[in-house]
């Protein structure tokens, strides 16, 4: 091996990979796009737990037999209960403002005095389904056994005034049920939503809008390689009838993938939903069945995506030199695209965050239809549709884009910004 | 003198720094086979692609059959038929399938689309070949294939960019005569580009030089020689070229 050789080798490699306009925005400046888009998500979710972390919870206790006994004064003083007797519904407590509802039944006292686990009934209504809700309940947990414990030594040093408190262990055996949305869940169930909502919407988006964009890119990148663009973009066609017939061959497949979307995403529920009617939950009111509605509206905010994404996958690809070009091109930018997307793999439900983060999810059309499906999904009709109508939008804009990008001059020699940008990076590293 | 089909006034263009063309000026008649030589990096084909309407040229004016092609680009284009230079072909369909797609785009009833592909199957020569897919098609084979779906379609303007180029002896023999057949019967108007003087001397009924983006000389072939002393169009094109001419090409 001769170094001298070696180095030529490898010069010649670094000169004519450096020049590669992927392997610049990717390599270089890709990092630190993602991070920064990144930081952006994850600041905006990390602020939204903190913020639900750091507040109190406001309890309600109902006593099921007339007046509370002492155990469960001591419980309400422990947490600044109120304490609410058996004709009032733990459910319209929560809707009054309440987040959480502690339920005791008249044994309660009795039960512990036998040293048995007494049983308790704990509703709670998140603020948002996320990830972080699923460990919001634990504050009330820890906070009824300990005023359990406490309570119950209280009593109990009356009559043994030796005994402490270490020989009672979790006298609750806490029932934990979610509320949201007019609808009580179990936590198992919750687990299901909130995977469906953080995890397999997002992830469904991804695959379909990144195809699009992708099979757009490289049909653009096919006519470049195999040089038939130029004869394309010389017979007499306008370049909408060009561009449309394209688009639409695009959007005959890219139909296929929303079908198979809602199809995925009913099947989804109903298995979460065949799962528990099996076990027979007996609070449970919630069956996973996607309604209709909400079904209606994330299919056509995924028709609506696709299309801008398969407009965006055409500009795209027209600037690439070929199939291997357009397709890492459009790899990357579908990539760009996604990540605000990623919050909802935080657990940040979209439909919860402030308007301003909305407004920027906005801009991004991917994250637009997570917001559409999650609205959907919460049965919150407005948002779902503002969100469906920011798409039309999109798909507008990018249409006009790409009518004002795609002329023949552009797409056979690159659109003049982008040789100029290329042009002054080149120089800057030659100099 | 008739009104020229193809009018080129003062054509200037750059690519970001390099200078392609000088402004170049030419007229081609209509019937006429119109042939443009210089060597490589001339502005042969940046020419041809802006009289096709796919680039805006920085300066001047081309019409086509008395039509501007950016402002009237669907009736130039209807009017133009265009063979580019290195123009490839979709590897997974048939030769056949790629003459329909064309001759649906261009004809005005099926009827005539049919009548389109049968004479691009004829002017092909490809048989029963075309029914396999292209990316079985030797580069003769493509050539000739994209030769047919550019006279088929029975343009009053063909503009073909190296026709012949890459082709073997017995293959540009071939595709030369079906040019020439072409014009001759249907009178139509061809530009073309090429290196090869053979070619040119035998085809073209006038020919114009272009070095550095602009044309250095022009004249039916005859002229030519007589103006240069040459024997044949290759010396005069090396005289003509190699003749003192301002360097006005490249880089700026
Ligand atoms: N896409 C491009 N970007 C930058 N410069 C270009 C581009 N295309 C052509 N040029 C330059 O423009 C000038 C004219 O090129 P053109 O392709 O018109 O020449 P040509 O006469 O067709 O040559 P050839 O016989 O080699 O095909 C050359 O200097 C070439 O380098
Ligand atoms: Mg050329």
């Amino acid at each position: 091996m001769q170094a001298r050789k070696l180095k030529a080798v490898a010069k010649k490699e670094l000169r004519e990979l450096v020049k590669e306009r992927l392997v610049l925005f990717g390599l270089l400046l890709g990092p630190l796009i993602m991070y920064v888009i990144m930081g952006g998500a994850a600041a905006a979710a990390s602020s939204s737990m903190a913020k639900q972390a750091i507040a109190p919870p406001r309890v309600a206790i109902v006593y099921e037999a007339g007046e509370p006994d002492n155990i469960t004064l001591v419980l309400a003083r422990i947490l600044h209960a109120p304490v609410f007797n058996e004709s009032m519904d733990p459910l319209r407590l929560l809707d009054t403002g309440y987040e959480f509802v502690i339920v005791i039944n008249k044994s309660l006292s009795a039960t512990i005095a036998s040293g048995k686990q007494a049983p308790i009934t704990v509703y709670y209504k998140p603020k948002s389904l996320g990830w972080f809700s699923l460990n919001r309940p634990k504050v009330i947990e820890s906070l009824v056994d300990k005023a359990l414990l406490n309570a119950t030594a209280i009593i109990l040093k009356k009559y043994m005034p030796d005994i402490t408190p270490e020989y009672l262990q979790n006298p609750a055996r806490i029932q934990l049920y979610y509320y949201h949305n007019g609808r009580t869940m179990s936590q198992g169930q919750v687990v299901g939503l909130i995977m469906g909502v953080s995890l397999a919407i997002p992830l469904a988006i991804l695959t379909t809008a990144v195809a699009a964009t992708q099979v757009a890119a490289i049909s653009m990148g096919v006519e470049k390689e195999a040089k038939t663009l130029e004869k394309l973009l010389t017979l007499p066609l306008s370049r909408e009838e060009l561009l449309l017939g394209k688009l639409f061959a695009v959007t005959v497949l890219a139909l296929g993938g929303v079908a198979s979307y809602m199809a995925g995403l009913y099947t989804y529920f109903a298995m979460l939903s065949h799962s528990y009617s099996s076990i027979g939950a007996g609070q449970v009111s919630f069956q996973f069945t996607v309604p209709v509605g909400a079904l209606i509206v994330t299919g056509v905010g995924l028709a609506l995506t696709l299309y801008a994404s398969i407009v965006i996958g055409f500009i795209v690809g027209s600037q690439a030199h070929d199939v291997r070009g357009s397709q890492l091109a459009s790899s990357y930018t579908a990539m760009v695209l996604a990540i605000p997307l990623f919050i909802m793999f935080f657990g940040v439900d979209p439909t919860q965050l402030s308007a301003t983060a909305k407004a920027l999810l906005a801009i991004d059309p991917y994250s637009l239809l997570g917001l559409a499906s999650s609205a959907s999904i919460n049965g919150d009709t407005g948002l779902s549709m503002l969100s469906l109508l920011g798409l039309l939008v999109h798909d507008a804009f990018w249409t006009l884009v790409a009518a004002r990008l795609l002329d023949a001059e552009s797409m056979i020699v690159g659109h003049p910004l982008l040789r100029r940008l290329s042009r002054v990076l080149a120089k800057r590293r030659t100099s | 003198m008739p009104a020229p089909a193809i009018l080129v006034d003062d054509l200037h263009k750059s690519y970001d720094e390099v200078r392609a063309l000088n402004g170049v000026s030419f007229q081609v008649y209509e019937g006429e086979i119109y042939g443009l030589i210089g060597p490589n990096g001339a502005g042969k084909t940046t020419t041809l692609r802006i009289i096709a309407g796919l680039l805006r040229p920085d300066d001047g004016r081309v019409l086509v059959l008395g039509h501007d092609p950016f402002r009237e680009p669907v009736k130039v284009k209807k009017a133009i038929s265009y063979l580019p230079e290195e123009a490839g072909v979709y590897k997974n369909l048939t030769g056949e399938y790629f003459l329909r797609f064309i001759a649906e785009i261009y004809a005005d009833s099926p009827h005539e689309a049919e009548e389109m592909v049968k004479r691009g199957a004829e002017l092909s020569g490809l048989g029963e070949r075309l029914r396999s897919p292209m990316k079985t098609y030797s580069k003769g084979m493509k050539r000739r294939l994209l030769l047919a779906a550019t006279l088929m379609t029975n343009p009053r303007v063909a503009i073909l960019d190296e026709p012949t180029s890459g082709l073997d002896v017995y293959n540009s023999v071939l595709m030369r005569n079906a040019i020439r057949e072409y014009a001759r019967d249907s009178n139509a108007t061809i530009l073309l580009s090429s290196h090869n003087m053979l070619e040119v001397e035998y085809l073209c009924d006038r020919v114009a030089f272009i070095d550095h983006g602009v044309i250095i000389a022009e004249g039916t072939p005859k002229e030519l020689l007589e103006k240069y002393g040459a024997a044949n169009l290759e010396e005069a094109f090396v005289k003509a070229v190699g003749g003192g001419i301002a360097y006005a090409g490249s880089k700026a």
